[in-house]
């Protein structure tokens, strides 16, 4: 089963608020990555 | 038995450790202090154990739309922070020398007295707000720890009150993160030991998807409820993202701030440690409904979670989690509380024995507080929050944000937010209301909205009034130099 498929279980607002959790992590995971990068060089 | 003993001794060794970092610090100085402390100590003093545990059995209760708290804790509540207000706070807070949130409101506009009357409110409401997170911790003790829970209450504020005396803000902000590092280990075995005993993540909301709706949630698990209990959950997201924005105690984390460089580096981390917390809790706690029976009270989910899943040692660890929440908030709290009477009421710096003077008189209003019941705690427990947040909100954001000074602004915003706030608790909430409530729909309004209104609206017509202070009132000089 897939995350999408999951996702159509649920309604919009709980769409948007594990979309922009996942979101958060993404962003803040490649962010550290950039400035651990950036100091390692 | 000698494994958990040890765990105790090495938490409150490290404890001890990293509050006397502060020693030889200015208590209202932090000096130079990493981002990954701060990140860490930003979360840990917003995330306390009524997020966790309190706000875990919701997510029993109402289901994976909870999870809607936890995105705007963190989309509102901490990237909208350090976007807009935290460099911000920082330079106005260096520009007027203010060592204290309410010295930077009161210099700010140009009001000593201004300051005097925040010093009462945060006083009164943080000291006695302290009393119900002292008492959380207690009783979380209590339930691994043979000793009665007077003892306890005691206890915990001695250990709140030497990490705040002994090591300042220095000492706080670096004890609070390693609560918060204690936190983010004890959610994340909870939610691995759940996701394996619901067969995963994706598997768990599946199987969420087809239980039946319930009162509460009465669209499903997996959806926004409809009417009163939708509207709970909404206003739930506006009273805990938006009003924590004013709360002094989180005001004060951005005095800390070295360098706008130094925001963009807290901002991810504070997010990504916030977004694995109460994300992973709710998820968790959501996920719950598939493995427990049917739980009376919401507050005994977690900890009926916790038994059940975790072995002795994972039990330990959650419940110093759980404490460290606790114990993070009463240090940022009563660090403010005590500042507000050792310094800001007297209107001077405060000496040693000031500061000593106003933690023992926190810890006796604090403690004391916790031992006894009565209905005046009780609201000044419950309505802390909200009133502070809505008092402090609109004349913070307009000094920090738009540069705005106004006395007269200042004033009618902070006693029209204040006033209304108590006003509407006192009138139409159904825990509180001293008369029979006269519209039974505007209990569904939370008081921190009405408060925010009123202190706008009086933030309006002050300025409109105030001519003499709208010609002295210029924007804020963010200087670009310091912004590269």
């Amino acid at each position: 089963m897939s995350i999408l498929s999951i996702l159509m279980l649920a309604d919009t607002p709980v769409i948007i608020a594990i979309v922009s959790l996942l979101g958060a992590l993404a962003l803040t995971l490649v962010n550290l990555t950039r400035l651990s990068n950036r100091r390692s060089n | 038995m000698f494994f958990d003993v040890f765990i105790w001794v090495a938490y409150i060794t490290i404890f001890v450790w990293l509050a006397r970092k502060g020693q030889g610090h200015d208590a209202l100085a932090s000096g130079k202090v990493g981002f990954t402390i701060q990140a860490f100590a930003y979360v840990a003093t917003y995330i306390s154990a009524v997020a966790l545990v309190g706000f875990g059995g919701l997510a029993y209760a109402y289901g994976l739309q909870m999870l809607l708290v936890a995105a705007g804790n963190v989309w509102i509540g901490t990237w909208l922070v350090y976007r807009f207000l935290a460099w911000p706070t920082r330079l106005c807070q260096r520009n007027l020398q203010a060592r204290t949130p309410t010295q930077l409101l009161a210099k700010g506009h140009r009001s000593p007295l201004l300051g005097k009357m925040l010093a009462m409110l945060f006083a009164v409401f943080l000291g006695v707000y302290a009393s119900a997170v002292i008492k959380g911790a207690a009783l979380l003790l209590a339930q691994i720890l043979p000793l009665p829970v007077w003892a306890l209450i005691w206890l915990v504020a001695i250990l709140v009150a030497f990490a705040v005396f002994v090591g300042g803000l220095r000492g706080v902000l670096y004890t609070e993160a390693m609560q918060g590092f204690v936190m983010l280990v004890g959610i994340c075995m909870l939610v691995a030991a759940v996701f394996s005993a619901v067969g995963g993540p994706i598997q768990g909301m599946a199987q969420l998807a087809t239980l039946s709706p319930t009162d509460k949630a009465t669209e499903g698990f997996v959806s926004l409820s409809s009417g009163e209990q939708g509207w709970f959950i909404i206003s739930l997201i506006v009273v805990t993202s938006f009003a924590v924005w004013a709360q002094p105690q989180m005001i004060q984390r951005h005095f800390a701030l070295n360098s706008a460089r130094q925001v963009n580096r807290i901002t991810p981390l504070a997010m990504l440690v916030l977004t694995v917390l109460v994300g992973g809790a709710y998820y968790a706690a959501s996920l719950s409904r598939l493995i427990l029976p049917e739980m009376s009270s919401p507050d005994d989910v977690m900890p009926t979670l916790v038994k059940m899943l975790l072995p002795d040692i994972g039990l330990q660890i959650f419940v110093l989690a759980i404490v460290s929440a606790s114990l993070s908030t009463a240090t940022a709290i009563f660090h403010i509380a005590v500042s507000a009477i050792a310094e800001d009421l007297p209107g001077r710096k405060a000496s040693r024995p000031m500061w000593l003077g106003g933690i023992i008189f926190c810890v006796l209003l604090s403690g004391g507080c916790a031992q006894i019941k009565g209905q005046l705690i009780a609201l000044l427990c419950t309505t802390s929050w909200s009133i502070v947040g809505a008092t402090v909100l609109v004349s913070y954001v307009a000094l920090v944000r738009f540069g705005k000074r106004s006395r007269l602004a200042a004033w009618t915003s902070v006693s029209c937010g204040f006033l209304s706030c108590m006003a509407w608790y006192l009138v139409a909430h159904q825990g509180f209301a001293i008369a029979p409530l006269f519209w039974q729909q505007g209990t569904l309004i939370p008081p921190f909205f009405v408060g925010f209104f009123c202190s706008l609206a009086g933030w309006f017509a002050g300025w409109a009034m105030d001519h003499e202070g709208r010609k002295k009132s210029s924007f804020w000089p963010i200087s670009t130099s310091e912004n590269k």
